[in-house]
């Protein structure tokens, strides 16, 4: 394979309930949109053939740059979400693959993205030509900016912080390689290590193997693996909406949980937004794809 | 309910969303501050303007900075590092400037995430 400079690693596995496919053709053409440097590598199973029946060969081309079809790892591993407050449902959550991003990943820099982030300013750009060789944020904050709720800042209530592994920045580097090798570790040692750390729940999430990781490789302490430039990730949450969208800016509505009785609009504009509502994002998605459609940067750098 | 009341809880509201608005042009502010120079990471704030003037009519040569992840970087052209910074200054709080202006004259909600 021909090796690539930098550039953006999408992984999507569709399942019967969240087309996640669709939801990273939104997040490349949000990339290529907003990013000067813009190159989308989409990681995808048996899900490529929903692709090629959604899209023309000459639409796929326009938002991804390069396909690499790997095998589904994951078994059970069913996650609970909500739409608004007032809908729940069950979906397989097929996210194994995440821990194998470095070997998968065709650049020397990549930046690994969940597929439900949708890039809306040109901050990611400044992080190419890092003097790090891996990024990863430690803090997330919902759509009315508040800190996330404590059980979301640390694994446990005396364990270590909590890392997203939402975006992810990585050099082919020895140091790069040892996390990711370490997580794959975790990985296959779930149990043990949610016995160890003492995190909540049976749902296997990359956020706490990556969190492990990063204490382990950190030398057991806080703080030692760097931040994004801008360190807060921007969430809305399950039980948040989405109103309107246009190619710069989202209107959301936000359900405080707390206040159940206030819903406020917040516009997040020029902001890069972690969007969690699944069935939110997608009945968006039509939407969204047009109009990143009509202001996609034209010229594709991954160099 | 009583109308007294309805109009505080609308005025409440208003204030809410007036509040995460402004929080959101302040963060919009914070990305436009970062800056890259030389490759390394750095936010455009007041502290390291004066400090790169300051070093400019002292007629340093050059001089040391932390970057925002705390390392130590050699500034060698401070002419050029003061003349980027204070264009990403700018830049940044001309934006927030106007755009804070246009929220504070919004009196109602529709008006406020226009």
């Amino acid at each position: 394979m021909k090796k690539l400079k930098r550039g953006f690693l999408l992984l999507a596995f569709n399942n019967n309930e969240i087309d996640y496919i669709k939801m990273a053709c939104c997040c490349a053409l949000s990339i290529k949109s907003h990013l000067k440097y813009n190159h989308v590598t989409l990681v995808t199973d048996g899900s490529i053939n929903w692709l090629e029946k959604i899209l023309s060969k000459d639409q796929i081309e326009k938002i991804f740059d390069n396909i690499i079809i790997v095998e589904t790892q994951d078994k059970e591993n069913i996650r609970t979400h909500y739409d608004s407050p007032w809908t729940k449902f069950k979906a397989p959550f097929l996210n194994k693959n995440r821990a194998n991003a470095y070997d998968i990943s065709p650049y020397d820099e990549t930046i690994l993205l969940d597929v439900d982030y949708l890039v809306m300013s040109d901050m990611l750009d400044l992080v190419w030509d890092n003097t790090e060789d891996f990024l990863i944020n430690k803090d997330a904050a919902n759509l009315r900016n508040e800190k996330f709720h404590s059980k979301e800042i640390r694994l446990s209530e005396s364990g270590v912080p909590m890392y997203w592994a939402t975006v992810i920045y990585f050099k082919k580097s020895e140091i790069a390689k040892l996390i990711f090798d370490l997580s794959i570790f975790i990985k296959d040692n779930y149990l043990f290590y949610k016995h160890l750390y003492k995190f909540p729940g049976r749902l296997f999430r990359n956020d706490y193997v990556f969190s492990i990781a990063m204490h382990i490789i950190g030398g057991f302490k806080e703080n030692i693996i760097k931040s994004f430039p801008i360190s807060t990730i921007k969430t809305m949450d399950q039980k948040d909406d989405i109103v309107e969208v246009d190619n710069k800016s989202i209107l959301f509505l936000s359900h405080d949980p707390e206040k159940p009785w206030i819903n406020n609009l917040v516009r997040c504009k020029e902001l890069d937004v972690h969007i969690m509502n699944k069935r939110s994002f997608l009945r968006h998605s039509d939407e969204l794809i047009k109009v990143f459609l009509e202001n996609r940067n034209k010229t594709n750098s991954g160099d | 309910m009583d109308e007294k009341l309805e109009k505080a809880l609308e005025f409440s509201n208003y204030q809410k969303t007036l509040q995460i608005q402004k929080e959101n042009l302040k963060l919009r502010l914070e990305h436009m501050l970062i800056v890259k120079i030389d490759g390394n990471i750095f936010r455009a704030d007041m502290e390291f303007i004066n400090f790169m003037q300051t070093c400019l009519q002292n007629g340093s040569v050059y001089t040391i900075i932390l970057d925002i992840n705390n390392n130590p970087v050699k500034i060698t052209d401070i002419k050029e590092c003061l003349k980027t910074l204070l264009e990403v200054y700018y830049k940044a709080y001309d934006e927030y400037f106007d755009k804070y202006e246009t929220l504070k004259k919004a009196r109602n909600i529709k008006k406020v995430i226009s």
